[in-house]
């Protein structure tokens, strides 16, 4: 086996979360409570060195590669301006927030309406691609439930008979979302349960 | 007298002129020069009468020859025997080296002349001058030192010294008795031919004559030997009258022509083709064999006994140098008793034989015999000739011989021999182990036994051992890997390699890009997009009136909890809000939770913000910002609480589940979490009031509803979601998981509906959705008759 030491750290971690999630009793909950808190900082610390891999990445695009990278220019303003304010500011000075908010949200929902642009050539180049039953159910689907989240048959409310109909329209997307709902869940116990006992070893790098 | 020459292969007869054969190329040998007599004083008595009989016995000498050997070792002396055998194995090197040799030269003068051109080199003054003028006169000799002789060699100098007219009185006193007859029996020898033999033949004659008691064994020659009448009378008749008709000078003169057997003439048409193959092999083979010099190896001279050609290679046989005469004056010599047993059965054939002295034109011929050597050594059982067993005239006579043998060796040979020394060799040669040592003791038995019976190697005893030893050796073995392929396998196969190959040669069949797709991709849709957002905008107050809400996403049960918490609980209510959300969809979570924030604010309720995203926690204070201007009264600097990023995912959600005193402490000005005002009072997530959790992920926010659920959460839950995310929302809110759910724009347009009299913006918000979403239908249906109506124009032009 490689890396039992690993495993053994894992699988007996593992133990003491469940039985401290199912038996809350001390010192299992303490016991889990200290460990669930040095998982926090740990992923803190791997949030920490992912910011700074992103600056080394950038900083090499644009130092050190052969084909210089400008846009990783405006990154690296961008970065360490922000970071300069928040840190000489402090996070909660309305500079500091108002730079960043300008920022974030600007930027994605920017990324956003590109999405929408793109949706809009796909639907169009619908049957080019898939030009086959395939592309034809698609299709009918997508129109039907645009149409409905429009609110076009609300004007048929009164009638009973169309208000079962859109009911029954509104719940199939929900039957199918619970279908993988249950398969999430059962393979996110299959491989919990692997993990327990060692077969599955992803921390193995 | 005959004028011709006789080929004693091809029977052809040639001019007196001529040195060898005009049709087969066979070189003739002057019989006079080569059969020189001058042994005949060497023999003894008792060599004459067996001569006689080796003769007479003429074929039979070579199918009995294994009894006569066996006689003969009974005969001679046991050091005389182990001379002769050592001298067989050496001159079986000798012999070789020598053929490879004299194969390069095919005139046998020219063969002859680097011969005694290195013998007079290294010979004594006294020897060389007697080479140049061997009948000088005796003041001439006596000019020499008799210091720089052998004592043993002081008489055989005079002889060699004196004329012929001096000859037999020297021989009378000087040599022994039987020695004296002999030389008495040359008085008919012409000087031409003394002059001849004297030459390549001084030194063992020399040798010979200069004892007293020669202990060699009396090698009679064949030929010209005058049988003494005393011996002739123990002759029997028909040897008596041969003897006396002719003087048998050698028996090379035996007839080999017209009156030749007809199986002995097939034999040597035989091998007269095979003269020309065996030729170009020994000159192929240059590199001479290596030999060990000794006394026994001593190349003598070309006697005159030759027995008439058996071997194979009759002209290489005629160009054998001096020293295969040796190994053949030995085995005549142990034949002899037994030939003279059997002279009584003797053939009719060897006695109606021509004497070839009738015709005084004897045609020499110089035969090596192979077979008849090797036949002997087959039989001889080895015995090792000891230094100790050597008289002391003999080692003498091996210090002499030794000398010549290294001058007649070729160059190559003798740097060789003079570096390595024997008993010294370096150590690399004595770490060697011969192959006997790593060969099983079984195969080596065999070995020894074995002689080889055919090629340059033949007759020799156990010199290819290795070949023996790889033949006992097997190849390791071999395993092949093969996989059992059944027809279900194969079948299998094939289809697999069918279906891989259609994927293979399927190419992706892909339309020209034509300007029309160009213009309606890039410029007519965005531009219907942004036509439908200008109309919604300027129109949007004027079709409030069309917007319905849809019951399958009912806000009542979020809008009655959020609205009655703050009654319920008779004080400002706490509640954490989750934010689990991306800045890009801010726009419509800002919609959804609008209405949600000024309801709470109107409460005055404390708002703890914990993140599971970064981005979204920073755009929650604007959020709350937006919110917070429709409510003024409420003080967001004190209720407004921001716990910051939970890390961790699911781990963080349960440990601050678990225990949020422990995973979050400080806030971001530094101050103590929990010993704010509005969170002194809460230690655990069940103290707070309610929780709402603002996401645009479902897969997020489910972890937050099962964590939740773990620890038996009993206060309010509620989810304000973006459209995206609002089905899958949808199920838990149906499975009890949570409490209230506003989902999308339709969600936040029922609960503002249900909450204020005048929902204006989101009516606004509502009918630039619904007009998008008609735009959408549209590009989807054009896309659709576009492809239609191509597929259509396709079909027609093919």
């Amino acid at each position: 086996m490689k890396s039992p030491i690993s495993t053994a750290v894992t699988i007996a971690i593992a133990i003491i979360i469940i039985l401290g999630l199912l038996i809350p009793v001390e010192p299992l909950v303490t016991l889990k409570t200290i460990i669930l808190d040095w998982v926090i900082t740990i992923g803190a610390v791997a949030a920490l060195i992912a910011i700074i891999n992103l600056v080394r990445v950038h900083s090499r695009y644009l130092f050190k590669a052969e084909t210089k990278n400008f846009y990783s220019l405006f990154f690296l303003i961008g970065f360490f301006f922000v970071l300069i304010i928040g840190m000489t500011f402090g996070t909660s000075h309305p500079l500091y927030k108002n730079l960043s908010h300008t920022i974030i949200i600007s930027v994605e929902s920017s990324l956003l309406g590109l999405l929408a642009f793109s949706l809009a050539i796909a639907c169009f180049k619908l049957f080019k691609q898939k030009n086959n039953s395939l592309g034809v159910v698609f299709s009918v689907s997508t129109i039907v439930f645009l149409l409905t989240l429009s609110g076009v048959f609300s004007v048929f409310s009164t009638n009973e008979l169309m208000s079962s109909f859109l009911d029954f329209i509104n719940q199939i997307p929900i039957a199918g979302i619970r279908g993988i709902l249950i398969g999430v869940s059962l393979g996110t116990i299959a491989t919990g349960v692997r993990v327990l006992i060692g077969a599955d070893r992803p921390y193995r790098g | 007298m005959i004028e011709n020459k006789i080929c004693p292969i091809c029977s052809t007869e040639n001019p007196k002129h001529v040195d060898k054969c005009q049709k087969c190329g066979f070189l003739f040998v002057d019989s006079q020069n080569e059969n020189s007599d001058w042994l005949n004083n060497l023999r003894s008595e008792n060599s004459e009468n067996n001569e006689s009989q080796n003769i007479d016995s003429g074929n039979d000498f070579f199918t009995n020859h294994d009894e006569t050997n066996s006689k003969l070792n009974e005969d001679v002396p046991d050091w005389l025997s182990k001379i002769r055998e050592k001298k067989e194995t050496e001159t079986n090197y000798h012999k070789f080296s020598d053929e490879t040799i004299n194969s390069l030269t095919p005139d046998k003068n020219l063969q002859n002349e680097p011969h005694e051109e290195s013998q007079q080199e290294d010979v004594p003054d006294w020897l060389s001058q007697m080479r140049t003028d061997p009948f000088k006169s005796e003041e001439q000799s006596s000019i020499l030192d008799d210091s720089d002789l052998p004592d043993w060699l002081t008489g055989q100098e005079t002889d060699h010294s004196l004329t012929s007219e001096n000859e037999e009185l020297i021989l009378e006193d000087n040599l022994p008795d039987w020695l004296s007859n002999i030389s008495s029996q040359n008085e008919n020898i012409s000087e031409e031919k003394q002059q001849n033999w004297d030459e390549p033949n001084e030194n063992l004659n020399a040798e010979l004559s200069g004892k007293e008691d020669p202990p060699i064994e009396p090698v009679s020659p064949f030929g010209n030997i005058q049988i003494e009448a005393d011996d002739q009378e123990e002759l029997p008749e028909w040897l008596r009258n041969a003897s006396s008709d002719s003087q048998i000078t050698d028996f090379d003169n035996t007839p080999y022509g017209s009156s030749d057997p007809d199986w002995l003439r097939e034999i040597s048409e035989l091998e007269e083709e095979d003269v020309v193959e065996k030729e170009e092999e020994v000159e192929e083979e240059e590199k001479p064999l290596p030999f060990s010099p000794s006394f026994n190896s001593e190349p003598l001279e070309p006697s005159e006994f030759m027995i008439p050609p058996f071997s194979e290679d009759t002209s290489k046989n005629n160009e054998m140098n001096q020293e295969d005469s040796s190994i053949f004056s030995g085995t005549i010599n142990n034949t002899i008793p037994e030939i003279k047993e059997e002279v009584e059965d003797i053939s009719p054939f060897f006695e109606n034989q021509k004497s070839p002295i009738d015709n005084e034109e004897v045609t020499p011929f110089i035969e090596d015999q192979p077979l008849f050597t090797f036949e002997r050594s087959s039989d001889s059982k080895s015995q090792p000739f000891t230094l100790n067993d050597m008289p002391d005239w003999l080692e003498d006579i091996d210090k002499v011989k030794n000398e010549e043998i290294e001058d007649t060796s070729s160059n190559q040979f003798e740097n060789a021999d003079k570096k390595v020394q024997p008993g010294s060799l370096p150590n690399w040669l004595k770490a060697m182990r011969p192959v006997s040592a790593v060969v099983p003791n079984e195969i080596r038995t065999e070995d020894r036994k074995k002689i080889e019976k055919s090629g340059p190697l033949a007759g020799l005893q156990g010199v290819l051992s290795s070949e023996t030893v790889i033949n006992h050796y097997t190849p390791p073995p071999t395993y092949a890997s093969k996989v059992n392929v059944s027809d279900k396998n194969k079948l299998h196969t094939r289809l697999l390699e069918e279906v891989f190959s259609k994927d293979k040669t399927q190419k992706t069949k892909t339309l020209p890009k034509t300007k029309f797709d160009y213009t309606i991709t890039r410029l007519l849709i965005p531009a219907l997009l942004l036509v439908a957002l200008i109309f919604s905008f300027i129109s949007g107050s004027n079709i409030n009136n069309g917007v319905t809400i849809q019951r399958n996403i009912p806000a009542e049960q979020f809008a009655s909890i959020a609205n009655t918490l703050s009654t319920t609980i008779n004080d400002s209510p706490h509640i954490l809000v989750v934010m689990d959300n991306d800045a890009a969809s801010i726009g419509e979570l800002e919609l959804v939770t609008k209405r949600t924030f000024e309801t709470f604010m109107l409460q005055n309720s404390w708002l703890v913000i914990i993140g599971t995203n970064p981005s979204g926690l920073i755009v929650s204070d604007e959020m709350a910002k937006i919110s917070n201007q429709n409510v003024p009264s409420y003080n967001q600097f004190e209720r407004l609480i921001n716990l910051g990023y939970l890390p961790g995912n699911e781990t963080g959600i349960q440990g601050f589940i678990s225990n949020p005193k422990l995973m979050v402490q400080l806030l971001r000005d530094g101050r103590s979490v929990w010993e704010t005002p509005g969170l002194q009072t809460i230690s655990t997530i069940n103290d707070f009031d309610s929780v709402w959790i603002i996401s645009d992920n479902a897969e997020s926010t489910q972890k937050w509803i099962e964590q939740l659920q773990l620890i038996n959460f009993d206060k309010p839950l509620l989810i304000s979601a973006t459209t995206q995310a609002t089905p899958l929302l949808s199920t838990y809110l149906k499975a009890g998981l949570f409490d209230g759910l506003v989902g999308g724009l339709q969600g936040a347009t029922n609960y503002e509906k249900l909450t204020t009299n005048s929902p204006i913006f989101f009516n606004q918000t509502w009918q630039l959705y619904r007009t998008v979403v008609f735009i959408f239908l549209v590009i989807i249906l054009a896309g659709a008759v576009k492809q239609i109506v191509e597929s259509i124009l396709i079909s027609k032009n093919k």
